[in-house]
């Protein structure tokens, strides 16, 4: 079973909300049972319902985040360390959130996660301010999350943590090198700093070869 | 001028060619137009810093050849 947390309350988590979709999409394609925590939904007493009582195998938080935390609907917090992080124990692990890599990810591993995906920093993206009513046609916030949704989509397709994570930073890779192209404008340009920022903090803890 | 008076002016003008039609998310501190990450960073907040701390991790990335 698939469990993805969507919050919506601002529009950086807006933009996470509308670019998950695809992914729900697909874990169905492939035959996963979803539980799909949007809105007020993504709150902790689901959250960890869910967690402790369903067969829950792959989790993606999309929330804002910390070092040693997780947070869903209006920032309340999800899974914080030391405190439920054994809810995670047997379980992969994405967090597009910030920070969550540094504290809680190896904290997750060590109460039993098999495999905990985050960033050991700020995650950050870039957007076009008059597509925030279409998210998905935005081709610049595309450059940012087309790598995080390919690590999820990969995961969902059954490939490894591992390979997943490779895959990612290979996008990423391919995108600054899109952009130093000769073609790309300056402006544009400035973009690269961004895209370097995330895939150098984007880390995994736990098993290489870990499968949904 | 100081190493981190250069270091916050070098910033500020590498910030001035940030596309104005776009936005930067920056986890917890929202959604920065280009005049806001100018002004985060002359004032030398927390944000300003973490903006600054981007910048020099990407220099970092090109001095090394990580990027080129």
């Amino acid at each position: 079973m698939f469990l993805i947390t969507r919050p919506r309350h601002d529009d950086i988590l807006h933009y996470l909300f509308v670019w998950s979709t695809e992914l729900i999409d697909l874990a169905l394609k492939k035959g996963k049972k979803v539980v799909d925590l949007s809105d007020n939904k993504a709150n902790k007493e689901r959250v960890a319902g869910i967690l402790d009582k369903t067969p829950i195998r792959f989790v993606m938080f999309n929330g804002h985040g910390d070092d040693n935390l997780v947070m869903g609907h209006r920032d309340e917090e999800l899974i914080k360390s030391p405190g439920n992080e054994k809810l995670l124990r047997d379980k992969i692990v994405y967090c597009r959130s910030c920070n969550s890599a540094k504290k809680l990810g190896p904290d997750s591993v060590i109460s039993g996660a098999d495999a905990f995906i985050g960033y050991d920093s700020e995650f950050v993206f870039v957007y076009e301010a008059k597509s925030i009513t279409k998210p998905l046609d935005d081709k610049t916030a595309a450059l940012f999350l087309t790598p995080t949704n390919t690590l999820v989509s990969s995961i969902i397709k059954g490939n490894t943590v591992k390979f997943s994570y490779e895959k990612s930073q290979e996008l990423f890779r391919q995108n600054i090198n899109k952009l130093l192209g000769s073609a790309t404008s300056d402006e544009d340009r400035e973009l690269i700093r961004y895209l370097y920022w995330d895939y150098s903090h984007q880390i995994y803890h736990g098993e290489d070869e870990a499968k949904y | 001028m100081n190493k981190n008076a250069e270091i916050r002016e070098l910033v500020m003008v590498r910030l001035s060619t940030f596309p104005s039609d776009k936005k930067i998310c920056i986890g917890k501190y929202g959604e920065l137009s280009r005049e806001d990450m100018i002004k985060h960073v002359s004032n030398e907040d927390e944000i300003g810093k973490k903006i600054i701390e981007i910048e020099l991790a990407y220099l970092r990335a090109l001095k090394e050849g990580i990027v080129s």
